[in-house]
Formats: C-alpha cells, sequence, structure tokens
C-alpha cells in the first residue's frame, strides 16, 4: 500500500510543478488561484498520511486521520464549487452552484454534528460531493456545448480539470459510499477499494497536470 | 459482495465519463468544421461579390471610357470644325475670341482623349499598370499644383492584367484622395517589384487625418473611397494600409503578392 501512496503523492507533485506554468504564461487568475489549490491538495495529503504514520503518537490523538479528511474535503469541494461558481458564465448555471454551494455546506456541518460525526468517514458527505461535482462538469460540458465560438478543447485547461474532476468523481463515487461499510467488513477488501480510489485520484491529477501543459505560450 | 460492486460501478461508471467525454469531443468538432464550411462559403461569397462589384464598376468606367471616345470628343471636333469654318468670315476682335475658343475646345478634346484613356479598361490593361499610372501622374503634374516624385525599385515584372487594372483604380482613389482632401503641395509614388510582393506606397505632406475615425464613419467612408479601396484590395488578395495623423500626411501602401 506504501508504495501506491508514495506513487499517488508523486503525482500531485508533478501535477503542482506543471501549474506553475501559469505564472509564467501570465494566464486567467483563476488558473494560478487553481495551482496554489493543488499545493493545498499535495500538503493536506502528505499530512493526512504522516499523521497516521507518526504524528498521532506524538498528540495522543486517534490513529485515524478520517477526521482530518472529513474537514479537508470539506475544504476541497468548497474550493470546487467557487471554482465553478467562475468558470461557468451561464447565469441559471450560477446560481445552482449558489445553490448546491449553501446546501453542501449545510449538510456537511449537519453529518459533522448529528448524523457521522468528526471521528467516522463521512461517506454521506462524499457522495452528496460527487454528485455535485459530476453535476458541475457536466454544466461545463453544457455550457462548451452552447458557447457561440469554437472553444478548442484540448487546449481549454478547463475542460481539462471538469474531465480531471468528473473522472475521479464517476469512478471513486461507490468506492467513497461504502468504505465505512468496507472497513467493518473486511479491511484487506477496505484496502483494495482504496487502491481504486487512488487510481481514480492518479487519473484526476493526470488530467490537471494535461490542463497546465496544453497551455500555450501568448 | 460488495466489494465486486465497488469494482463493477468503478468501471460503469468510468466508462459512462469515456462515453461523455468522447460525445464532447465528437460534437465539438462536428461544430468546428460546421463553421469552418460556413466560414469558407461566406469568404468565397463575399470574393464573388467583390469581384463582380469590381467587375461592373470596370463595366461602367468602360462605358463612360466609349461614351467620352466616340460622342464628346467628335462632338467636340465638330465645334472645332466649326469655328475654324466661320473664323475666315469674324472680324477683329471677335476672331481672336474664336481662336482663343479653338484653343480651348483642342485643349479640351486633349483632356478628354487623357480622361477616356485612363478609364478605358483595355487600354489599361494593353499597356500595363506602370505607364498607365504614369500617365495618370502626368495628367496632375501638368496641372502644376503639385511637386510629383515617381520613382522605382526592383526589376520590373508585369502585373496579372486582371489585377492591375483594380490596382490602378486604387492608386487613382489614393491620389484623388490627395487631390480632394489632403492640401498637400508633394506627392510621393514608389513602386517596389520585390520577388513575390508588390509594394506601391502613396504619400503625401498634407493635412493627414485619423483612418480609424474615417472607417467608422459611415457617412465618410464613402466620401473618401476608403471603404472601396478596401473592399478592391481584399478583390485581389492584397493588404492595404494607411498611416495618417493630423497634421503629418498620409501614407498609403498596397502590398499584392504575385
Amino acid at each position: 500500500m506504501n508504495w501506491f501512496q508514495y506513487f499517488s503523492i508523486s503525482v500531485i507533485l508533478i501535477s503542482y510543478l506543471s501549474s506553475l506554468r501559469i505564472f509564467r504564461l501570465d494566464k486567467s487568475p483563476l488558473l494560478k488561484l487553481f495551482s496554489f489549490f493543488l499545493l493545498f491538495l499535495l500538503l493536506g495529503e502528505l499530512f493526512g498520511m504522516a499523521w497516521s504514520k507518526w504524528i498521532w503518537s506524538k498528540t495522543g490523538f486517534t490513529r485515524s486521520n478520517q477526521w482530518f479528511y472529513n474537514f479537508f474535503h470539506a475544504g476541497t469541494y468548497s474550493f470546487y464549487l467557487y471554482f465553478f461558481y467562475k468558470v461557468l458564465s451561464v447565469r441559471y448555471l450560477k446560481r445552482w452552484v449558489q445553490v448546491m454551494g449553501a446546501v453542501y455546506l449545510m449538510f456537511v456541518i449537519y453529518n459533522l454534528s448529528f448524523w457521522q460525526g468528526v471521528y467516522q468517514f463521512n461517506s454521506y458527505t462524499e457522495l452528496f460531493s460527487c454528485f455535485i461535482m459530476i453535476f458541475l462538469s457536466i454544466a461545463y460540458y453544457y455550457q462548451l456545448l452552447h458557447a457561440k465560438e469554437i472553444i478548442v478543447l484540448s487546449r481549454d485547461p478547463f475542460f481539462w480539470i471538469s474531465t480531471g474532476v468528473l473522472t475521479y468523481h464517476l469512478g471513486s463515487m461507490m468506492g467513497l459510499f461504502l468504505i465505512n461499510v468496507m472497513n467493518a467488513i473486511s479491511l484487506d477488501k477496505a484496502r483494495d477499494i482504496h487502491l481504486i480510489i487512488g487510481f481514480c485520484g492518479i487519473l484526476m491529477y493526470l488530467n490537471f497536470t494535461v490542463a497546465f501543459l496544453c497551455l500555450k505560450k501568448k | 459482495m460488495i466489494w465486486k460492486a465497488v469494482i463493477f460501478g468503478a468501471i460503469l461508471f468510468l466508462s459512462l465519463g469515456c462515453v461523455l467525454v468522447s460525445f464532447v469531443f465528437l460534437y465539438q468538432r462536428k461544430k468546428y468544421k460546421h463553421k469552418q464550411e460556413v466560414k469558407t462559403i461566406r469568404d468565397n461569397f463575399t470574393q464573388e461579390m467583390l469581384n463582380s462589384k469590381a467587375e461592373i464598376q470596370e463595366q461602367t468606367l468602360q462605358h463612360i471610357a466609349s461614351e467620352i471616345h466616340d460622342n464628346f470628343s467628335p462632338t467636340l471636333s465638330v465645334i472645332n470644325l466649326n469655328l475654324a469654318q466661320v473664323l475666315p468670315a469674324v472680324q477683329e476682335p471677335a476672331k481672336e475670341t474664336i481662336i482663343d475658343t479653338k484653343n480651348i475646345v483642342k485643349q479640351l478634346i486633349a483632356e478628354m482623349k487623357a480622361l477616356s484613356g485612363s478609364l478605358n479598361t483595355a487600354q489599361l490593361s494593353r499597356i500595363g499598370f506602370v505607364a498607365a499610372l504614369e500617365q495618370y501622374v502626368g495628367r496632375i503634374r501638368k496641372t502644376g499644383f503639385y511637386e510629383i516624385q515617381f520613382t522605382r525599385s526592383g526589376d520590373i515584372y508585369r502585373l496579372p492584367a486582371n489585377k492591375s487594372i483594380i490596382l490602378i483604380r486604387m492608386c487613382q482613389e489614393a491620389i484623388n484622395n490627395i487631390l480632394n482632401h489632403a492640401e498637400a503641395t508633394r506627392i510621393i509614388i514608389n513602386l517596389d517589384f520585390k520577388p513575390g510582393l508588390f509594394i506601391v506606397t502613396i504619400a503625401d505632406n498634407g493635412k493627414g487625418f485619423d483612418p480609424a475615425k474615417i472607417l467608422n464613419d459611415p457617412d465618410k467612408q464613402d466620401s473618401t473611397g476608403l471603404n472601396s479601396m478596401r473592399n478592391r484590395a481584399t478583390a485581389i488578395e492584397a493588404t492595404l494600409e494607411i498611416i495618417s495623423t493630423e497634421g503629418e500626411g498620409t501614407i498609403v501602401q498596397i502590398k499584392l503578392p504575385v
């Protein structure tokens, strides 16, 4: 399992390093922000990994890093919601993002406080987030298909980012939802599900990498 | 069982994602192809329109040239003959007036002939662009109002007949603009025969203007003929550049790939 974790972290690192191109090309400020977001994801994954390896023992807290991922994912999805709010230009889609953002935050707070709690992985929130992300990615495709001007998809970073988001959430949706059940039944099988989720994550970060590499110089 | 469901779900949903992304790609490609086709059709149509317009203009000019040559000039010659006939019978000082009138008519005949020549497409094609422009410039030089510098550089080659007619019209338009609007005293014309590219530069020391202002003002476009020059340039696939600053003269440059 370790090698796969390191491999996943390496892919995020590659994705982040490729995103640094944006500062040299001086393109959209939103993409610059996305580069910082990738750094946030990298640091978050490193912290999550370090916590279950040795930080927990120094704090006397639980070894499980699921409490961290509950908050980390809440931050991640809040950023995605903001990102798509900025990317989408169709007014009613923007309105939908606002509504979904508000519902999502209420859902996160309710789940953390009264439902699955802080120390159990918030699988219901994850499933809800997956639906939102799939909707947002498809909404961006819808916007692309209805755009008056022709956008060359292979050169559109937002297309690649949306594709990455869609890939990850379609592939890992069931795994994220059922991970708690599998943890209770068989830890080995749960690890396999982690592998599937990790594989989808790698696909997503590869798409993010392409998003930054496909940018043309001015 | 759950594990299998997760695997199956992941594969199924990822496949759905692939289908969706492929659909977006294919749809966008189709849209792009369609837009390219529409653009090509529109460009061809515009080109056809410009060519037709240029052809109609040339036919009209040809007709005017024929009218001048076949009707006005003979009529003037008849007037001249009549004046010559009555001249011996006329006493001084009316005789002197008739001689003056005869000279004016002669001058008018010569002017008409030159004008007919400059409008005559067939003649322009025959003598070629350089000679036609020289003739046109010669007529303006004769007025004595302008100091004209006419230069050529590079090895002279003959321009395609259909393009040279439109090119001479563009030059005439540019020079007419100088005569009518520029308040210039000096005109510089340079023909640069580069291999594969012919460049005509017409510059003046007049009052200049703001080309963007004129081109964006629908009332002034037709009056200065800039729009017509632009259309003609498009018709022969040439590029037209107008550099002008108020108070600092104007440079018109036409680049024609040959």
